[in-house]
């Protein structure tokens, strides 16, 4: 059986209101959570940067320590926010986890779906036996320029899933990627916030793709939308899921679950992760999960699982970990997100 | 027997106008004048300095004495953080025991008034460990971390350390070569602000430029002409652990036990016999920590005892601490202050302390620490 | 003096097996003026730790309330970055402490 053996996650301590960003800068905040659906977001420390928020979501994944970590030959990290421009996470994620040399490493990028690309990738090379167990890590540390719509959204957060055969408690059934060429969200060298293209990041982008692959999985899996206990989409904002899942056919009941945007924002490539890793606090062996990233650029990477009884095992509370917090001022979010 | 037979400091304070070598050249220019001496008399020079190579990429100190003396003779520079002039004392002293020399200088000096503060407080910290410098602790934070423990065992507060820097800062009011020559009360030291809690900018020496330089000789003839004597009765070095994570004990520093111990054994004297010393407290809790573990004060009762005022000047007692004005009020240019504080006893036990003399003074001690203790050497003059 | 990458390279894999270790506060100060490599992130506060395996270190404390920086806490060595980056140097990582409860 193929699929993912173990999970972890790692959301920041520190949190700020919708309202309080709204009203720095004048802005009405009932309108602005109205339209987001989004009350507040997560954010990680001045010295916190994609690579120790993936090393403890990894660290949380190892921690059920049912397997040798040295078996580990494949270690990658999607990320929009990457400490170098050259130079590795993933070798860096993985020296920290001491898990020795010989491994496969490489970091990605695709926007929000940079993680889930190379999950895909993953599975394969776990399937034809290249790996016996591969480590992917979904990172960022979000930034949206002050004063733009995104600041409302980019949060940071990182979630971790070791591939492998043995031991699986969510089941790897089929998945199915869809790409093109569509720039709605970009960012050249040497910028240090992300542009958007507004409004055009919505039906072309967004819903286009996100349908485009999941009505080829469904299509391919011959599964129907009510097949699946729970789904989770990319969450650029808490109303897109929402409204693609209705479209897509699936109910309001179905997405739910997942829909931990509204709290901890959008942290990109392990958004839609992290919805997952929510979904699982409450699924029961045997339910169907889908999946669906988003990546702008643009893509989507639809995935089937099924929960298996090693769930019952080796359950991780997404819900009671993430109660942990603390607010910040907007001047104090200043400072937090840093140079 | 060698003894000490001139002295000369500059000031100590914010010195623009004056560079790293133009404060070593004045000094040793002026104590063979205060000894009325010829360079041709000086057999060797040691030179006490720490920041030099870390803040000006400026060493080989004993070329560029050479070259502002027009001289050939050795030139050794000593460096212990802190401790790097009474360290440097100590090694002239042990040079000449060896039968190397008859007479030495020893110059200790510091510039650190010519960078940013912050510059300056990073380059202090080479005197901590790498890994005490890579997580941002500075000289106050090892220092606090020290006063905390010793403040939680014996139940002191930060009012209590406070007194040692208004006693300091009126000895300092005494004495014309000082940094700080103005009188603070205790309620000036509780409302400074905080550099590493508890220590407050008013627990702590300041950044200061200066140099001091003594003149020793074993020679007869020298010693016999000289018009201000003081025999060195023994110079002796302990080092600890670098690391406060090391130690063995965090509410005291082992050097400076070690090194009084041996000091006053190699001396042959008792604590009781002291009567003016010159303490290393490059921060309140220092002095309180110094006065025990040179044993002149039990051990977690210095934080009692020191609000009694009885080693301030002027209060009629045969045992006063840091006439200088200390680190606190003197100025700490940390490679003068040790050789400075063994000038100040000897211009005590010569009768040249003008206001801040204290009568009858037979024998005084030096203490001189380098770093959070990782180096202590204790020196004991005597007539 | 900018990060040597060599040291980052060969303090890391000792750094490494002192992650995620539980410890208790022996002393501690905050910081409120630092040498200018720490100069952005003043105050901070800065722990003198022992390690559940007895072994003991410093680092600063972060993720904290007031009421946990006594002697006696507990703490957790997580990993952060030490201090800010030069604009062209290597990334320093290393341990801070977190309150454990």
């Amino acid at each position: 059986m193929l699929g993912i053996v173990s999970y972890g996650f790692y959301i920041p301590r520190y949190r700020i209101k919708t309202e309080d960003i709204a009203r720095y800068w004048g802005k009405n905040p009932e309108s602005i959570i109205g339209s987001l659906n989004i009350y507040e977001k997560a954010i990680g420390g001045i010295d916190e940067d994609t690579l120790t928020m993936s090393y403890q979501s990894a660290t949380m994944a190892l921690a059920d320590n049912i397997f040798d970590k040295t078996k580990i030959s494949g270690v990658f990290i999607g990320s929009e926010s990457h400490p170098y421009v050259v130079n590795p996470t993933s070798t860096i994620l993985a020296d920290y986890l001491d898990i020795g040399n010989n491994y496969l490493a490489y970091d990605t990028q695709f926007a929000c779906k940079a993680a889930t690309g190379v999950l895909i990738s993953s599975f394969a090379l776990v399937k034809a036996g290249f790996c016996e167990y591969v480590l992917v890590s979904g990172s960022d540390k979000a930034t949206g320029k002050p004063g733009d719509a995104l600041e409302y959204s980019a949060a940071s957060a990182a979630a971790s899933f070791i591939l492998g055969k043995k031991d699986v408690l969510l089941e790897y059934i089929d998945s199915s990627s869809f790409s093109s060429d569509t720039p709605d969200f970009w960012r050249r060298h040497g910028n240090k916030f992300p542009s958007h293209a507004g409004r055009f990041t919505g039906e072309p982008a967004y819903f286009f793709h996100v349908h485009g692959a999941v009505k080829a999985l469904l299509k391919k899996t011959k599964r129907k939308p009510q097949d699946f206990s729970r789904i989770i989409f990319h969450m650029p904002n808490g109303k897109f899921p929402i409204r693609c899942a209705l479209e897509l056919g699936f109910s309001k009941e179905q997405i739910e679950d997942s829909l931990i945007v509204r709290k901890l924002g959008n942290a990109y490539s392990a958004c839609s992760l992290i919805g997952l890793c929510a979904v699982l606090d409450k699924s029961q062996p045997g339910d169907l999960i889908l999946l669906a990233s988003y990546g702008s650029g643009a893509g989507s990477d639809a995935f089937v699982f099924r929960v298996t009884k090693e769930i019952e095992k080796r359950r991780k509370n997404f819900s009671e970990t993430i109660d942990v917090k603390q607010y910040v001022d907007y001047q104090k979010y200043l400072r937090l997100m840093g140079d | 027997m060698i003894s000490v037979i001139g002295y000369h400091t500059t000031k100590f304070g914010e010195l623009w106008n004056k560079s790293l070598y133009d404060l070593v050249g004045e000094v040793i220019r002026g104590v063979l004048k205060d000894a009325k001496l010829e360079k041709e008399h000086c057999d060797a020079i040691f030179i006490g300095n720490m920041l030099g190579g870390v803040l000006e990429n400026n060493l080989h100190s004993g070329a560029k004495v050479a070259e502002i003396l027009d001289t050939h003779i050795p030139v050794f520079h000593v460096e212990s953080a802190c401790a790097s002039g009474g360290i440097a004392f100590n090694m002239a002293v042990n040079y000449i025991t060896a039968g190397k020399a008859h007479t030495v200088i020893v110059v200790g000096a510091e510039k650190m008034t010519d960078f940013p503060p912050d510059v300056t407080i990073s380059g202090l910290s080479a005197a901590a460990s790498g890994d005490e410098q890579e997580v941002g602790l500075t000289f106050p934070g090892l220092y606090a971390m020290l006063a905390r423990v010793y403040m939680e065992t014996y139940g002191y507060t930060e009012e209590d350390l406070a007194y040692v820097s208004v006693k300091n800062h009126y000895h300092g009011f005494l004495n014309e070569y000082a940094h700080f020559r103005k009188q603070i009360t205790i309620e000036d030291v509780l409302k400074s602000p905080y550099v590493a809690s508890p220590l407050k900018v008013l627990d702590s020496s300041p950044i200061s430029d200066g140099a001091s330089a003594l003149i020793i000789s074993s020679n007869h003839q020298l010693v016999a002409q000289a018009k201000y004597v003081a025999k060195i009765l023994s110079s002796e070095v302990a080092t600890d652990s670098i690391s406060l994570k090391s130690r063995k004990r965090l509410d005291e520093l082992l050097a400076t036990k070690i090194a009084a111990d041996k000091a006053f054994d190699q001396a042959k004297i008792d604590r009781k016999d002291i009567s003016v010393a010159e303490l290393h407290d490059c921060f309140s809790i220092a002095e309180l920590l110094a006065m025990e573990d040179l044993g002149f004060w039990k051990k977690g009762t210095a934080g009692k005892r020191i609000k009694e005022y009885e080693t301030m000047h002027g209060n009629g007692n045969g045992f006063i601490v840091n006439t200088s004005g200390g680190l606190k009020a003197a100025g700490h240019p940390v490679g003068a202050t040790g050789v400075k504080q063994i000038g100040e006893v000897y211009l005590q036990l010569t009768g040249r302390a003008g206001k801040r003399q204290v009568k009858k003074s037979r024998y005084g001690l030096a203490h001189n620490v380098g770093g959070s203790g990782g180096t202590a050497v204790v020196t004991i003059l005597g007539n | 003096m900018k990060t040597s990458p060599v040291k980052v390279w060969r303090r890391q894999k000792t750094l490494r097996k002192l992650l995620g270790m539980k410890g208790k506060i022996i002393t501690w100060t905050v910081i409120s003026v630092p040498g200018h490599k720490h100069k952005d992130q003043a105050p901070f506060p800065v722990i003198l730790v022992q390690l559940e395996n007895k072994q003991r270190i410093c680092g600063q404390l972060v993720e904290y309330n007031e009421s946990d920086l006594t002697t006696g806490k507990e703490v957790v060595s997580i990993l952060r970055k030490v201090h800010k980056p030069s604009e062209d140097g290597v990334i320093a990582y290393g341990i801070k402490f977190r309150p454990a409860s």
